[in-house]
């Protein structure tokens, strides 16, 4: 059986998000089948903060990021790095893992040898719980795809609303194909899907429900991206980040982009 | 019996019913199986036909398909090529042209939709059974007040407990037997983890149409869920394509036994169902998610689909499922056909003799100087 260590990065505790962080630590503690390990990836400030939470009998090591960059995508690559498992799964502070996902995804990963990265059917809440909608099930109608349940270029060309949440992956994978690229801006986890299936990645949706998607909280990353004076991005450049992942796919490197509006 | 060798005894009627006898009991009786034509469509009822008369080529009989048209589609493409090879032959031919030829040691079974053309059958002196698999058709083609007894019909085979009852209010001078039907061994769970498709089977076309289409209006969010319309594969295709879903859908009022639903059980595949109006023996609360109301039968999938994905189906569900699935298979059902012929052909025997010795008698009351001790 496959090892898994589920990774939560954290860039900052503010407001409600340390009830956020326990409530996705309790989903963590509720697996059927319980992760090797829990990473917590985060900043040196924050350590100590961390430690205070109940972990319960659950393998946890906090780890602290020491370079600069704090984003989601840097702070994924940097616990990847990290992992003593060979696979990994992303955990969000904000979000849940449901009971079954790990116990789930060790079933198909025992069912589908060749099958490189596992996508959950992820429930997407809005700030009151209420069911907004699906991610990551389109793979699952027939006809969306040239196989069905798994993710293909051609389609993901077309329809780029896939999520990388909860998704559980080699670790050895996703450090040769290059990782999660901070420079994609919003576009990161699209760029990274079109890559791993560009470099021969089979992607598959496991057809039951396996995370719970806060979606647009305030302080969120895609929140800030519509909300936040600091991070906006609108109208054409929203285009432009969309083009870009489909321009960058090719390279594992994460290269500088500079926004060119027309 | 002691062998005559005059002319009295030797009358028609007793070599008939010696020649009978002997046939009768060297097996080379022949057992007609009336079938209709499905012109290649899968039908439970025509493979149940065609089981029996297998089951008994197997044990040596001579089972024969007795066919309305010369043109008739056999059922191997969907069933198997083995079937094919039963014999057929075609009603209403001339002996010299191939036709069938029946004798008082012949037997024929005739699905319940002709029971209207039993006056046709009425002449011929071979032991005549209706196997009823579909009680709704009994009346089809017959005329009002009309009833199997006076067609020479003695008995009836059926395929439920509940149909059986039904046949008893219906004709209680019928002798009525019950064959559970047989569902292959093909019917099982090899597929591990299931796919989110959903099959479906109703009776009629339309059911099936209606209810993918208020399905996706009611529950769009369930948009992207594959239906899989059961209709026009071969048994074993069906076999395979029904072990992949996760859920299935059954619509048929008027079912008699509901073989869909324990291939489902056998496949590990919940069903989600309408209560038909004859409640099959094998239906309980536990084994199936079943409804009377066929309007909401769209939302109870919808949930139940949903449970699927999360996982959340009671594991009581599919214990009961296996529960009742034991209760059909293959050996059962070809050891309770095997038995009901033998027990059919012997008391044809029976029969015969008795008639025989009445013949006897008849003849010796006739010509007294010919009698001798039996």
């Amino acid at each position: 059986m496959k090892d898994i260590t589920v990774i939560i990065p954290i860039h900052s505790i503010e407001n409600n998000e340390l009830s956020l962080l326990e409530t996705a630590l309790l989903s963590v503690k509720d697996q059927k089948v319980k992760p090797e390990e829990l990473l917590l990836v985060c900043t040196k400030e924050l350590e100590n903060k961390l430690n205070e939470l109940d972990f319960g009998d659950l393998e946890k090591r906090i780890l602290v990021n020491d370079t600069d960059h704090h984003d989601f995508a840097s702070q994924i690559n940097f616990a990847v790095e990290s992992c003593s498992t060979e696979y990994f799964c992303i955990l969000e502070l904000d979000d849940e893992i449901s009971s079954i996902w790990l116990e789930q995804v060790k079933l198909y990963m025992e069912e589908n040898e060749e099958v490189d990265v596992f996508l959950p059917l992820i429930t997407n809440v809005d700030t009151s719980n209420k069911f907004i909608g699906w991610s990551n099930e389109p793979v699952w109608a027939m006809g969306f795809t040239e196989e069905i349940g798994i993710l293909d270029l051609d389609s993901l060309l077309q329809y780029p609303n896939f999520n990388i949440d909860g998704m559980v992956m080699n670790c050895e994978f996703f450090q040769d194909i290059g990782g999660l690229k901070k420079n994609m801006k919003l576009t990161f986890v699209y760029e990274f899907l079109l890559r791993s299936v560009f470099m021969d990645a089979r992607i598959m949706t496991i057809p039951k429900v396996g995370y719970k998607h806060l979606n647009m909280r305030e302080g969120s990353l895609f929140y800030n991206y519509k909300n936040h004076p600091d991070y906006l991005i609108e109208g054409d450049e929203g285009k432009f980040w969309l083009e870009s992942a489909k321009k960058e796919y090719f390279f594992t490197e994460d290269r500088e982009i500079e926004v060119t509006l027309i | 019996m002691e062998e005559r060798k005059d002319t009295a005894f030797n009358n028609t009627n007793v070599k008939l019913i010696k020649d009978a006898l002997s046939t009768l009991e060297g097996k080379r009786n022949k057992i007609y199986f009336f079938c209709m034509d499905s012109k290649g469509a899968a039908m439970a009822a025509i493979a149940t036909i065609y089981e029996h008369a297998k089951i008994l080529r197997e044990l040596g009989y001579n089972s024969i398909i007795l066919t309305e048209k010369a043109d008739y589609t056999k059922p191997g493409v969907w069933m198997g090529e083995e079937y094919d090879e039963i014999p057929h032959e075609t009603a209403g031919v001339e002996e010299k042209d191939g036709g069938a030829v029946i004798g008082p040691q012949d037997f024929i079974i005739i699905p319940e939709v002709y029971g209207g053309i039993l006056s046709q059958l009425s002449s011929a002196n071979c032991e005549k059974i209706i196997f009823s698999q579909s009680y709704d058709y009994i009346f089809e083609l017959m005329k009002p007040g009309e009833t199997w007894g006076p067609h020479g019909v003695r008995k009836c085979i059926t395929t439920s407990k509940s149909q059986e009852n039904y046949i008893k209010s219906l004709f209680p001078t019928i002798e009525t037997s019950v064959i559970q039907p047989n569902i292959p061994n093909y019917f099982n769970s090899k597929t591990k983890l299931k796919k989110p498709f959903i099959s479906i089977l109703s009776r009629d076309p339309r059911e099936t149409s209606n209810f993918i289409k208020s399905f996706y209006i009611k529950h769009p969010f369930l948009k992207w869920i594959t239906f899989r319309d059961m209709r026009g594969m071969s048994r074993s295709e069906f076999a395979e394509a029904l072990d992949e879903c996760a859920v299935a859908v059954w619509i048929d009022p008027i079912a008699s036994f509901g073989t869909f639903p324990i291939e489902c059980m056998k496949s590990r595949v919940p069903v989600v169902g309408l209560v038909p109006d004859l409640t099959p023996e094998w239906l309980t609360e536990k084994n199936g998610i079943w409804t009377n109301n066929r309007l909401t039968l769209v939302d109870t999938a919808a949930g139940v689909m949903k449970n699927w994905l999360e996982n959340s189906i009671p594991k009581d569900l599919y214990d009961e499922m296996e529960k009742t699935a034991a209760l059909y298979n293959e050996n059962l059902a070809s050891e309770e056909v095997a038995k009901f012929y033998k027990e059919l052909f012997e008391q044809r025997a029976n029969d015969l003799v008795q008639i025989l010795n009445k013949e006897i008698t008849a003849m010796e009351e006739k010509f007294p100087e010919t009698a001798t001790s039996k």
